[in-house]
C-alpha cells in the first residue's frame, strides 16, 4: 500500500473522501430559460449505474485483501438493481472503513472490562473484541479461507457469493475468535448503517436510500403538512453537511462551510 | 432590460413540459383546476381583465423584485398559492400594495400566477453588506440564541436558508429590507403564522438581530432552481 | 485522601427532571442547595440544535446522549439460576445521563396512572378474590391515592404545558377525550396536538368497532405556552426526531424548557456537572446520612455533607445508590425478606404491522415524539377480567414517532433477510406501512429484582447493579389476549395485510422495548415491605428521600413520567411543609 504508486494506482486511489457526484444538469440554470422538456425526460430516466465505488475510496482501515472482501460482500447484501445503485454505489464500504478507524470502531460506549463469559442470547455481545478488532480478525480468517479457493471470492459468481455469505449468517464456524454469525450480524448492521445514514458519514453517497424509500432526510419541519394525509412528499432529501449550493460533505473532518 | 420576446418562445415550451407536472399534483394539494404556468406569465406580463395590474411592474417577469417587493423566484408554488389568498382575504396579511391587487386576482389566476413564478430560479449577486451583522446574522440561522430563546432559523428554513418545501419558503437571496419588515410584522402581530411559529421566534430578537439576520440571508449565494419544482422519484437534484 | 467540604442543606444526586423540581423549589425557600451530575451541562441552544441534531446515526443508533457505558452498566440475567453478565451495550433500554436527565431525551407522553392502580392488590383482590393472582407475583399497594395525587398530576401538567383532550372532569366524561381516565380537576393546559395519517386510520377503525379513540397526552406542545413559572414553549414542528434527541425548537418539555432557567438564576443554587456519586454516607447508628462522597471530573475525591440528601438519579440509579450506600435491607428473593431491590418491573409491548397499497402515503417521517391516536378500552382494569386469566391491561395506538430509516425499514414475512428480495421489499413498504403499539402492565414478581453483582465493578471500582428479570407467566397471558385484539384493529383499518405476534420469554436486553424501569425503592405502608414510606422518604434513614419511578410496587400500562412528576410535587410538599418543620420520619415505622 506505501510502495511507490504507478500513476495508473494514483488516480484509481485519488479518492473522493471529498465531495459527492454532481450532476450539471440542473445547475446554473440561465436566466432566461426554464426546463425544457427534453431535459426533464432525461432527468426522469431511471438513473445509470455509476462506476464501482473502489476506484473512488481511500480506505484508512481496511487492507486491499479485506476491502475486496468488504466491497464483493455488501454488493451483494444490497445489490444494484435497474433503478436504484445498492450498497457499493452508495459507499457502504467507505462508511465501514471510517467507522472501524474513529471512536466507534475503537472501543467508544463498550464496557470492556472482564471476565469474559458466554452468555445467554438475551444477554448480549460478550466477546473482549472492540468493532475494529472483530472485523480484522474474522476477515483474517475469512480471506484465508478464500485463498485456498481457486476463484478469489470478488471473482467468484453472484450466486456463490450468495451461498458463503448465508454460510456465514447463520454458521458457528470460529472466525478468529469471533463467530461467524457474529461476525455476519456486525456486517449486516454496519451495511444498513452505511446505506441509510446521513451522507456525512461517508455511505449513503447522493442519498440514494433516501431517494429510493421518500426519506426527506435531517432538516424536518412539517407542521403545515403532518395533517395533509397522504400527501406525496417530492422534494429532495437533506443532508446535515449540505451547503448552500447543495454540495454534500462527507468528510466529517470537513464542516460544511456555511457562506 | 432584455429584449422579451426570444425568450417568451424558450418559455413557452419549456412552460409546456412544466404543465404536465401540475397535473400530477396530489389531491391534497390542488382544486378542480390544474394551474397553468403560461397562463400565469400572461397575467405577469398584462395583469387581468377585471383589472390586476401585471405582476412584472413590481416583480419583475423572473421575479428578481426591487427591494421594496419581494423576489419571487425559486419560492414554492405552495407558498405563494398561500401568501396571495392571505393577502386577498386579509386574515394573516396586510398590504396596502398586495391587497387590493390580490382582490382582483381569481382563485384561478392566483394559482396560475404561483404555479409561473415557481418556475423561475437564479442567484442574483449578493448585495455589499457589514462583516458583524453577518456574523451575527450566521450565528442566528446556524445556531440560534439560547438568552433569546430562538433557535436556528436554518431548523426550519432548510440548509442555508434554501427553504423545506412545499410549506416553508426560501430565505437565502432575499431582499434584505425585506425579510427585516417581514420580522419586524410578526413581532409586532401584524403578520400571522401558522402555530405563532415565527411569532415566538420573533419575540426577543431586538432590531439589531433583525437587521443581522436579513443581512445574513440577502448575502447567501443561492443554487439556481433546487427547489423550486417538484422532481420525479430518483432524480438527483444538485 | 478525599477533601471534606463546607455543609449545606439539601443535596440532590442527579440533577434530571426530578432533581431540578426539588432543588428549584427548595432553594426557594432559603436553603443551600447542591445539583452533583455526572454528566455535562446542555441547553436548547447550541446543543440541540437541528441539522446536526438530526442524526439518526449518532443519536438514535449510537446513543450519544445516554449513559456512557465505557464507564459503568448493569450487569442482566434472566433468572437466578443463570450469571448475570454485564450489558457490554445498553440496547434494550435507555439510561439518560447530563443535566435534564433521560427527560432531554424522552418522547413526551405524559400520562396519569388509574385510580385502581394506586390499590392495586385491594382492588385486584376485592374484584376478583384473593385466589384470582398468581402465587409469583408480588404486586402491592402504594400507600397512597390518586385522589391525594390529583393536584400534583395538574402542576406537573400545567409546569409541562401537556397537550390533551380531558376525557373526565371531575367525573363528568367529556366528548373527544378518554372517558376512562382518572378524574381530572380541569382540562390540559393546551389542546391536543393535530392528527397524523396513521392516527386518523387508526381512528376511523376503532370508530367501527366501538371503542374509544382519544388523542394521546403530548408534552410535545400544540401550541405556545407560558407555564406557571414564567418560561414559554413553542408548538412542535413534527420533526420525527424526538425519542433518542433534544428538541431544537423549544417545543418539548423537558427540564431545560420548563424549569432549569429559574433554578439557574437562585444564587442558593450550585450545580456541580461530571460528579460520579460514589456513595450517601452514614452516621455510626446508620440511621442519618451525614454526607455524599463523589469524584469530579478530574479525579478529586469529595465529601459533601448535608442535612438532607434526596436520591434523584433515575430509578436503577437510585436503587444502586441504596445498596452502596446500606440504606435498607437488601431484597433476597430466596426468603422473600428484605425491600432494597424487590419488585423490579418493566413494561409488556408488543406492535403488529399494517401493510398498505402503494397508494397510501403513510409519511412516517412526520410525528412527534407523543403525537397520535389511542383507546384505553384495554387498559389496566378498564375491562373485566373475570373470565380471563390474568391481570393487567395495555393502552392500544397509532402512535409511531418517527420514520428514520436506519431503524423504520418494515418488510412482509416471507422477505429474504437481506440481497435484492429484501431491498425491494424495503423500497416497497417504507413509506406504505405502520406500526400499532401495545403497551402493556408489567406484574411485579418474588423473583425479578435487583442487587449488586458479585463480579463486575465500574470504573470507580464499585459494584455495577445487577438485574434479574423476565416477563411473568402471566404478563405472557396478558399480551396475548392484547396483541389479537390490536390485531383485530389491524385488520379493521383497510390494509393488504396484518402481521404482529405478541411478548414472548424470555425477556431479550438486546432488544430495545421501553426505558420503563420501575420499582427497587417502592413505596408502601409497610416498611417490612417497601423501602420507602409514603412521601417517598426512607424507612430506615428519614433524612433521605428517593424520588422516581423505583418508588412503583410495579408497572402500570401507561408511560411512568406524568407519575413521576406527580409523586415528585407530593413528596416536595411533604418536605417543605411537614419535614423541614420538624425533621424525622414523616410516617411512625
Amino acid at each position: 500500500m506505501t510502495d511507490k504508486l504507478s500513476r495508473r494506482t494514483l488516480f484509481k486511489n485519488a479518492g473522493v473522501v471529498g465531495a459527492a457526484a454532481l450532476t450539471p444538469t440542473l445547475l446554473a440554470r440561465s436566466h432566461a430559460e426554464a426546463m425544457p422538456a427534453a431535459e426533464i425526460a432525461q432527468a426522469s430516466a431511471p438513473r445509470a449505474r455509476t462506476a464501482p465505488a473502489a476506484a473512488r475510496t481511500a480506505y484508512i482501515f481496511f487492507n486491499a485483501q479485506e476491502a475486496a472482501f468488504i466491497e464483493a460482500a455488501v454488493a451483494r447484501l444490497i445489490p444494484a438493481d435497474e433503478r436504484w445503485g445498492g450498497a457499493l454505489e452508495a459507499g457502504v464500504p467507505n462508511y465501514i472503513d471510517k467507522q472501524l478507524a474513529s471512536a466507534w470502531g475503537g472501543g467508544e460506549r463498550l464496557y470492556r472490562s472482564g471476565p469474559w463469559q458466554a452468555g445467554t442470547a438475551t444477554q448480549g455481545y460478550q466477546l473482549p473484541f472492540t468493532p475494529a478488532e472483530l472485523f480484522r480478525a474474522a476477515l483474517a480468517a475469512i480471506n484465508k479461507d478464500l485463498a485456498a479457493k481457486r476463484t478469489p471470492f470478488a471473482r467468484t459468481s453472484a450466486e456463490d457469493q450468495d451461498v458463503y455469505l448465508k454460510s456465514l449468517e447463520t454458521g458457528t464456524t470460529d472466525l478468529g475468535g469471533v463467530p461467524a454469525s457474529v461476525f455476519f450480524a456486525h456486517l449486516w448492521q454496519a451495511t444498513i448503517e452505511g446505506f441509510f445514514s446521513d451522507p456525512v458519514y461517508g455511505g449513503n453517497r447522493d442519498m440514494i436510500s433516501w431517494r429510493m424509500v421518500g426519506f426527506p432526510g435531517a432538516y424536518a419541519s412539517y407542521y403545515d403538512l403532518v395533517d395533509r394525509h397522504g400527501i406525496a412528499v417530492t422534494r429532495a432529501p437533506t443532508s446535515l453537511s449540505q451547503d448552500a449550493a447543495g454540495h454534500v460533505h462527507v468528510n466529517p473532518n470537513i464542516p460544511p462551510k456555511v457562506p | 432590460m432584455k429584449p422579451l420576446a426570444p425568450a417568451l418562445v424558450a418559455l413557452a415550451a419549456s412552460l409546456t413540459a412544466l404543465m404536465l407536472y401540475a397535473a400530477q399534483e396530489t389531491a391534497a394539494q390542488t382544486a378542480a383546476h390544474a394551474p397553468d404556468p403560461r397562463h400565469g406569465l400572461a397575467i405577469v406580463q398584462n395583469g387581468t381583465e377585471a383589472g390586476a395590474p401585471p405582476c412584472q411592474t413590481c416583480h419583475g417577469v423572473q421575479g428578481d423584485g426591487t427591494g421594496a417587493s419581494p423576489r419571487l423566484f425559486g419560492q414554492s408554488r405552495e407558498y405563494l398559492t398561500k401568501q396571495l389568498h392571505a393577502f386577498k382575504t386579509g386574515t394573516a396579511r396586510q398590504s396596502d400594495v398586495m391587497t387590493p391587487v390580490a382582490g382582483l386576482l381569481s382563485d384561478d389566476d392566483i394559482a396560475d400566477v404561483a404555479a409561473y413564478y415557481a418556475t423561475r430560479g437564479e442567484a442574483l449577486p449578493p448585495p455589499r453588506a457589514n462583516a458583524a451583522m453577518i456574523a451575527r446574522g450566521r450565528t442566528l440561522a446556524t445556531i440560534g440564541d439560547q438568552a433569546k430563546t430562538a433557535p436556528a432559523c436554518n431548523n426550519c428554513h432548510g440548509p442555508s436558508g434554501e427553504g423545506q418545501p412545499p410549506a416553508i419558503p426560501a430565505l437565502a437571496g432575499q431582499f434584505a429590507p425585506y425579510i427585516a419588515a417581514q420580522l419586524r410584522l410578526w413581532r409586532d402581530g401584524k403578520r400571522t403564522s401558522a402555530a405563532a411559529q415565527m411569532e415566538m421566534v420573533v419575540k426577543h430578537l431586538d432590531d439589531s438581530d433583525i437587521g443581522a439576520v436579513a443581512a445574513y440571508y440577502a448575502q447567501i449565494r443561492r443554487a439556481a432552481a433546487s427547489n423550486a419544482a417538484p422532481t420525479p422519484a430518483g432524480t438527483q437534484k444538485r | 485522601m478525599a477533601e471534606k467540604l463546607r455543609p449545606v442543606d439539601v443535596v440532590t444526586i442527579g440533577v434530571g427532571m426530578t432533581g431540578i423540581i426539588l432543588a428549584k423549589e427548595l432553594a426557594a425557600t432559603g436553603l443551600k442547595v447542591v445539583g452533583l451530575e455526572r454528566g455535562a451541562m446542555r441547553d436548547t441552544v447550541p446543543d440541540f440544535q437541528s441539522p446536526g441534531e438530526h442524526d439518526e446515526l449518532r443519536f438514535a443508533v449510537r446513543k450519544a446522549l445516554m449513559m456512557d457505558t465505557t464507564r459503568e452498566t448493569f450487569t442482566f440475567r434472566n433468572n437466578g439460576s443463570q450469571t448475570a453478565l454485564p450489558l457490554r451495550r445498553i440496547q434494550g433500554f435507555l439510561p439518560g445521563t447530563g443535566v435534564g436527565g433521560a427527560m432531554v431525551h424522552w418522547n413526551g407522553q405524559t400520562f396519569r396512572y388509574q385510580v385502581a392502580d394506586f390499590i392495586y392488590r385491594t382492588h385486584i383482590q376485592e374484584r376478583y378474590g384473593r385466589n384470582f393472582i398468581d402465587p409469583d407475583l408480588s404486586i402491592q399497594d402504594w400507600g397512597v391515592t390518586y385522589q391525594e395525587l390529583e393536584p400534583h398530576f395538574d402542576r406537573f401538567e400545567y409546569l409541562c404545558g401537556t397537550s390533551g383532550t380531558a376525557g373526565n372532569i371531575d367525573g363528568k366524561i367529556q366528548p373527544g377525550g378518554n372517558p376512562f381516565e382518572a378524574p381530572r380537576s380541569r382540562p390540559y393546559p393546551t389542546p391536543a396536538q393535530k392528527e397524523p395519517y396513521f392516527g386518523a386510520l387508526f381512528r376511523k377503525a376503532v370508530d367501527g368497532l366501538g371503542y374509544h379513540a382519544y388523542p394521546q397526552p403530548s408534552s410535545n406542545l400544540s401550541q405556545p405556552y407560558t407555564n406557571p413559572e414564567g418560561l414559554t414553549m413553542n408548538a412542535c414542528v413534527f420533526c420525527g426526531f424526538c425519542e433518542r434527541f433534544g428538541c431544537e425548537h423549544y417545543a418539548k418539555s423537558s427540564p431545560q424548557t420548563m424549569l432549569l432557567p429559574i433554578l439557574l438564576k437562585n444564587p442558593n443554587y450550585e450545580m456541580r456537572t461530571n460528579c460520579q456519586v460514589l456513595k450517601v454516607n452514614l452516621d455510626s447508628t446508620g440511621k442519618k446520612a451525614v454526607s455524599v462522597s463523589y469524584v469530579d471530573g478530574a479525579g478529586n475525591e469529595f465529601e459533601q455533607p448535608a442535612e438532607l440528601i434526596l436520591i434523584t438519579a433515575y430509578s436503577l440509579n437510585n436503587v444502586r445508590l441504596m445498596l452502596l450506600s446500606g440504606i435498607g435491607k437488601p431484597y433476597d428473593p430466596r426468603t422473600g425478606e428484605g425491600v432494597v431491590g424487590r419488585n423490579y418491573a418493566y413494561q409488556t409491548s408488543s406492535g403488529p404491522l399494517v401493510f398498505y397499497d402503494e397508494s397510501v402515503n403513510v409519511n412516517p417521517f412526520m410525528a412527534s415524539g407523543a403525537n397520535g391516536t389511542m383507546i384505553d378500552d384495554f387498559g389496566g382494569e378498564n375491562f373485566d377480567h373475570g373470565a380471563l386469566k390474568f391481570i393487567g391491561g395495555a393502552y392500544i395506538g397509532a402512535l409511531q414517532t418517527h420514520g428514520r430509516p436506519i431503524e423504520w425499514h418494515p418488510t412482509p414475512p416471507g422477505t429474504p433477510t437481506w440481497g435484492r428480495g429484501w431491498k425491494d421489499a424495503v423500497a416497497r413498504h417504507y413509506n406504505h406501512t405502520v406500526a400499532l403499539n401495545v403497551h402493556g402492565t408489567s406484574t411485579a414478581s418474588r423473583a425479578n429484582h435487583l442487587d449488586l453483582d458479585p463480579t463486575y465493578k465500574d470504573a470507580w471500582g464499585l459494584p455495577l447493579m445487577r438485574i434479574t428479570f423476565d416477563f411473568p407467566d402471566n404478563d405472557i397471558r396478558m399480551s396475548a389476549y392484547l396483541t389479537e385484539k390490536a390485531m383485530e384493529i389491524g385488520r379493521a383499518m383497510g390494509g393488504t395485510a396484518v402481521v404482529g405476534s405478541p411478548r414472548t420469554k424470555p425477556y431479550n436486553a438486546t432488544v430495545y422495548q421501553s426505558t420503563h424501569n420501575t420499582g427497587g425503592a417502592i413505596m408502601g405502608s409497610d416498611p417490612r415491605t417497601s423501602a420507602v414510606n409514603r412521601y417517598l422518604q426512607s424507612w430506615d434513614v428519614p433524612n433521605v428521600f428517593v424520588v422516581g419511578a423505583s418508588a412503583y410496587p410495579q408497572n402500570s400500562c401507561y408511560n411512568p413520567t406524568g407519575t413521576v412528576g406527580a409523586l415528585t410535587y407530593w413528596a416536595l410538599d411533604a418536605i417543605k411543609n411537614r419535614y423541614l418543620k420538624s425533621p424525622g420520619a414523616l410516617v411512625p415505622a
